[in-house]
């Protein structure tokens, strides 16, 4: 202003230029900065329907336009008393514009987090240049911890503020997940595919459909409508070997396609210790042997997807058909005592799924949006254990004399279970104005599961087709009131669930007792409400709650037919959820602060866990569970070159009946062992542009992770010094990346446990030491 | 008032003085002296109460005194060592061994050390399972791994009760039937239930599965028993009874047993829910006289009919001629899918007299279940027996000659696997 008021003055004849900044889909940019290179100081921003005005003296002059997430463009123009222009300046999406979620333009990452919901957001443009997956992407959320049982590929539990397992669901682009195999889990995408990744806590929106007792994680791929390629290729320790490419063509006509493929490969044999040395009859020999390689853990999964179709058509916006297939192969080193290794079994997954899409806005005078999906997949895992040899953590094995035993099993097998899943997803939107909208959702999730074993002569798990029919049904009301300050969406959820199938009772001498067919229905209704209020432009409260179910599964009630028994009485598991949180955010000069905090209550009823009972195993409800925690992050960023981020996540867990029927009160709402409950992240580290070349960038970061020890057993029972402890995980990673050519160019390194600390997320199953990764990646677009 | 508190505080410095005199001269035989200490202990296998989705957990934890037994309550907080997994207790003289079953398989031996604390003396892994154990005299514990499906043979484990450690395997096929390797014809393989040395000869008493892993009970219309030369562990013979079923119930160690004269008594359940899939013939008990190699047939007691009868569970010898048993009260309570072994609503116990042919019901014991015992704690006469009912568990002290019960500590916990007397 004050450069204004100075250039009015000098120059006298000013003329106003008026102007608009796009994106590459017309869509306006509110808040770009625009900067005249020719005069210091000289600028403005556009508003917020992308419009800006500057008053400038007659001449040649060149805009410089730049927005977060976007390449910076640079337009000549000339101005003379005859001829004011009105400027166009379309702004080209770039992937290495930083798209931090501190920049004043709410990115979609920002409007995500201003949502009423309990929602983080992981955006990946940063880390697409490095050799991660979104599950370590996840692990960096407050109140998120994923427990790894080993490298590239291994089990994993995640778990969202206490709640984990089936408790919580995952969606790609809004379609559930659920039980679909391990080769889509989350450990085998890479960071690279995918656009960014939401984390709902507890509440969860009724566009995710699901019966979601703890929350929910949506990944979400790439969405923009450029014409991009992005291949990239990793390599690193114990033969670490990741590849992807994904792209997209869009041509003038309104035809797309999107494909999208990634190949992932360890031999995971990286080193543990304390493995115990065992003279031939078994004995204990006292000696503990260091730096023993996993010789059996080697991981291979590979995925392509490919999506084509018709967009911005009179009839759809989007009429998407597509296509995926995913397998992978995974061998299994140990059970869950590492003490005793494995060498020949491996489980497999293959999917195949076919879909189609439909979605059309601007319905009803542009109030109505129509969104549907269907697929129709099959699944199928199998456990290949036909090995009957005993083996030693050197190599070393033995015939065992009994050549029907299996390594992990009783008996060897071929175990497989086919699963035909159909899904749909229906969703409509009606805006009655800017302020108030109805949202519909309805999604149906079927399944189809039978097992096979051609290894087994005997009676095998779900010989007899299971058949489960989830129906989840949503119903939303946003509205926005004071100005669009106090923003709140009341909801409801109608869960139905059927089972069906046969059981077989093998130990039955009564014939007409030998087959059961089962049938069954559960109906739950949930309802929740999720608001915020803006204080002021930098501060805002946010309280959201949820009544909300997980409904059994047809085998956690029925049994699998064979050693799972039945247990019709059992009731689905069902949580109040609240949260309550602050967002703070605070800009003073080149220092850029965001506190964002949350406290959480998840008050659980009738968890469902599973018994043995002799050579049989049943589904009981068992615990009631309380979890209460809070969970903070702080990101600060300087000179938009240097930043620091914290976040730590404290939660107490406990079981309010553990030994309540047997009048035992020590026991009453005890803490649940072998569940984290203290940990965090931090991470330092710069970003410098034009560093060797003009538009390149260096990037440097540190991270650290830790986890507090906390016990397996128990908090109170057994001798403090005899309990086992998970111990306390404290890790340091390493990340340098280097851009350029506008990003066209990406090369990063990272080292993963630089201190190669002995690290644990269960009791005694060491994590990788210190490990290297290098990527490479090459990514296109117009 | 004044001289009242005079009078507390020179009491309460009195008491002080007493106390510390009285320890200071006890440390004079104790550890204090760095000597030495020779000490007695109760040690119990402990199945804690399931905190949130976990599995109950088995602790090995030791008590001082008897009284820790009949008086107050046993818990493991804040003692206690924790275990892996679901866990066998057994003991041979001073030493407690704990096998685990399915999370773990290594065999714990853990002793008094010289200041008579509890430690771990060795430890062994095996292959997949130690099913069934006998305390075959002062130095050997017999472990035996069995299989619910397959043809292989059976492995004996040999291990020394004093150090701890495991001396020799021996694999032997006990009575395995080939079949014919179809599926109408699977085979048959043995489950010991019992194993008792008497001079040179181990009795090995068994029922049978069929081979495929299907867990179905064949050939339940004869009690079955192998004699093998000891130490040799050659096969001497197998000998047979129609006059019950099968001998011993899955996971108890006590379906044969020796009597202080030579005698050996079996028990055979014929129960649907103790994991039998059929049976034709009555719950009883047969006799193989002292210096015999075949059932007595002058004896058999059909429990089924005597007065206070039913199906025997369990039964463990006592002495004098009498033995504690477990009696399911209704079959059809988890008839097929193991009930007796899970609920707290099946058995009663009994004393059986095995010489009179006589039952009676323990006054004191409610009606309760257990899933597994070690053999029975005997001292001075008196079996210490822990038993559980839909909401507590307790030590019950029963006396065979009476026939009565009194209720000991409460556990609490699921229950107790096992008591065992151990010294340094």
């Amino acid at each position: 202003m004050f450069f204004l008021l100075f250039a009015t003055l000098f120059c006298g004849a000013q003329e106003v230029v008026q102007g608009v900044v796009l994106d590459q889909n017309s869509n306006p940019i509110p808040e770009a900065s625009i900067k005249i290179v020719e005069l210091k100081n000289a600028g403005t921003s556009s508003d917020f329907d992308g419009r800006f005005s500057i008053k400038l003296p007659e001449g040649k002059y060149t805009l410089k336009t730049s927005f977060m997430g976007f390449k910076t463009a640079l337009t000549s123009i000339t101005i003379n008393v005859t001829q004011i222009p009105f400027i166009t300046i379309v702004l080209k999406e770039s992937v290495e514009e930083l798209k931090d979620v501190i920049v004043k333009g709410k990115t979609d990452a920002r409007k995500t987090r201003e949502k009423a919901f309990e929602v983080e957001v992981v955006q990946t443009k940063e880390l697409k240049n490095l050799s991660i997956d979104i599950n370590s992407m996840l692990t960096t959320i407050p109140g998120v911890n994923v427990r790894q049982r080993g490298g590239l590929g291994s089990a994993f539990d995640f778990s969202l503020n206490g709640l984990s397992g089936k408790q919580v669901k995952f969606f790609i682009d809004g379609i559930p997940l659920e039980n679909f195999g391990s080769s889509l889990s989350l450990n085998n995408f890479p960071a690279t595919l995918i656009d960014r990744a939401e984390v709902y806590k507890g509440v969860v929106p009724i566009y995710l459909g699901a019966d979601a007792l703890g929350g929910a994680v949506d990944i979400i791929t790439n969405r923009g409508k450029n014409d991009f390629l992005d291949v990239s290729y990793d390599v690193g320790s114990f033969n670490t070997h990741r590849a992807t490419i994904n792209g997209q063509y869009y041509s003038k006509k309104g035809w797309v396609i999107y494909g999208s493929s990634f190949y992932n490969h360890s031999d995971n044999n990286y080193t543990i210790d304390g493995i115990e040395l065992r003279d031939e009859l078994g004995n204990d020999t006292g000696v503990r042997v260091d730096d023993v390689e996993r010789f059996h853990d080697a991981y291979n999964s590979q995925m392509v997807h490919v999506k084509t179709g018709l967009v911005d058509q009179t009839f759809a916006d989007r009429l998407l058909v597509g296509l995926t297939l995913s397998a992978n192969e995974n061998e299994i080193q140990h059970p869950i005592d590492p003490q005793n290794p494995f060498g020949e079994v491996v489980t497999e997954n293959d999917i195949i799924s076919g879909a189609i899409e439909f979605e059309k806005k601007d319905l009803l005078k542009e109030k109505l949006k129509l969104k549907i999906y269907g697929s129709i997949t099959q699944n199928r895992e199998k456990v290949v254990d036909t090995s009957s040899r005993k083996y030693d953590w050197f190599g070393n094995f033995i015939e065992r004399g009994d050549q029907t035993l299996g390594e992990f099993e009783t008996s060897k097998t071929l175990f497989e279970f086919k699963d035909n899943l159909h899904l749909i997803n229906a969703l409509i939107a009606y805006s009655f104005n800017e302020s108030h909208a109805l949202h519909l959702n309805y999604t149906k999730n079927y399944i189809r599961r039978r097992g096979e074993d051609p290894a087994r002569s005997g009676r095998i798990a779900f010989q007899d087709p299971h058949i489960v029919n989830k129906n989840i049904f949503g119903a939303s009301y946003d509205f926005k009131l004071l100005d669009s300050k106090w923003n709140t969406s009341l909801f409801t959820k109608g869960y139905v669930l059927n089972s069906e199938g046969i059981i077989e009772n093998l130990f039955t001498n009564v014939e007409e007792d030998r087959f059961t067919s089962f049938e069954n229905t559960f109906e739950e209704l949930g309802y929740g409400f999720a608001s915020t209020y803006k204080i002021s432009e930098n501060l805002q409260i946010k309280g959201s709650f949820e009544r909300t179910f997980r409904i059994p599964e047809g085998y956690e009630v029925f049994g699998d037919g064979f050693l799972l028994k039945s247990n019709p009485e059992l009731l689905p598991e069902k949580s109040y959820n609240a949260n309550l949180g602050v967002l703070f955010n605070r800009e003073i000069d080149n220092f850029k602060f965001q506190l964002d905090t949350n406290t959480f209550l998840r008050e659980s009823e009738n968890f469902i866990a599973i018994r043995s009972e002799g050579i049989f195993s049943r589904y009981y409800n068992t615990a009631d569970a309380r979890s209460a925690g809070i969970e903070g992050e702080i990101r600060t960023l300087f000179y938009d070159k240097f930043f620091f981020d914290v976040n730590a996540t404290y939660q107490n867990i406990i079981d309010q009946n553990a030994g309540e029927n047997s009048g035992v009160d020590f026991l009453k709402n005890q803490r649940i062992a072998n569940i984290p409950y203290l940990f965090g992240n931090a991470r330092i580290g710069g970003r410098f542009k034009n560093v060797i070349a003009k538009e390149d960038q260096f990037n440097i970061s540190w991270s650290t992770y830790y986890v507090h020890e906390y016990p397996l057993t128990s908090f109170v029972e057994g001798s403090p010094e005899e309990r086992d402890i998970i111990p306390e995980q404290l890790s340091h990673h390493l990340q340098i990346g280097y851009s350029f050519n506008n990003g066209r160019y990406n090369l990063s390194l990272l080292a993963k446990n630089i201190t190669d600390a002995r690290i644990y997320d269960n009791f005694e199953i060491q994590q990788p030491g210190r490990a290297f990764y290098v990527k490479l990646r090459y990514y296109i677009s117009n | 008032m004044k001289t009242i508190q005079w009078i507390k505080n020179i009491m309460v410095i009195v008491a002080l003085a007493v106390f510390t005199i009285s320890c200071s001269s006890d440390d004079g035989n104790g550890p204090g002296d760095g000597g030495p200490m020779s000490v007695s202990k109760y040690v119990v296998g402990f199945e804690a109460f399931p905190v949130g989705q976990a599995d109950p957990v088995d602790y090995i934890l030791e008590l001082p005194s008897l009284e820790s037994l009949t008086k107050g309550e046993i818990s493991v907080e804040g003692q206690g060592t924790p275990l892996r997994g679901w866990r066998f207790f057994h003991s041979l003289g001073n030493t407690v061994f704990t096998a685990g079953y399915a999370d773990d398989d290594t065999c714990i031996a853990y002793q008094l050390n010289e200041e008579g604390e509890l430690e771990e003396k060795a430890n062994f892994a095996f292959q997949s399972t130690l099913d069934n154990y006998a305390a075959l005299d002062d130095k050997t514990l017999l472990a035996v791994e069995l299989t619910y499906g397959g043809l292989s043979d059976k492995r004996f484990h040999f291990v020394n009760a004093e150090t701890g450690k495991l001396e020799k395997i021996v694999e032997h096929p006990i009575d395995i039937d080939m079949g014919s390797g179809t599926a109408e014809d699977p085979g048959s393989i043995p489950w010991v239930t019992g194993m008792v040395l008497r001079d040179d000869k181990l009795f090995v008493s068994y029922h049978k599965w069929l081979a495929d892993g299907s867990f179905i009970t064949p050939d339940v219309d004869r009690a079955y028993l192998a004699i093998f030369k000891y130490p040799e562990m050659e096969l001497e013979k197998i000998i047979e009874d129609t006059r019950t079923s099968p001998i011993g119930v899955n996971g108890h160690s006590t379906g044969i047993e020796k009597t202080e004269t030579g005698d050996i008594y079996s028990f055979s359940t014929s129960a649907l829910s103790a994991g039998f899939t059929a049976a034709t013939k009555p719950s009883g008990i047969l006799r193989i006289k002292d210096g015999a190699t075949e059932f007595d047939t002058d004896y058999f007691f059909n429990i089924e009919e005597a007065t206070n009868g039913g199906k025997l569970f369990w039964m463990d010898y006592v002495g004098n001629g009498k033995a504690i048993a477990r009696i399911i009260i209704d079959d059809t309570n988890g008839a097929g899918e193991w009930g007796a072994f899970f609920k707290k609503d099946v058995f009663k116990m009994v004393v059986i007299d095995l010489i009179n042919k006589t039952v009676t019901d323990v006054a004191g014991v409610p009606t309760h279940g257990h899933r597994y015992t070690s053999p029975m704690f005997v001292e001075d006469g008196k079996a210490y027996i822990s038993s559980s009912t839909a909401t507590e568990t307790y030590i019950y002290i029963v006396d065979p000659e009476t026939a009565t019960a009194t209720k000991g500590a409460k556990v609490l916990g699921l229950g107790l696997k096992g008591i065992f007397k151990v010294s340094n």
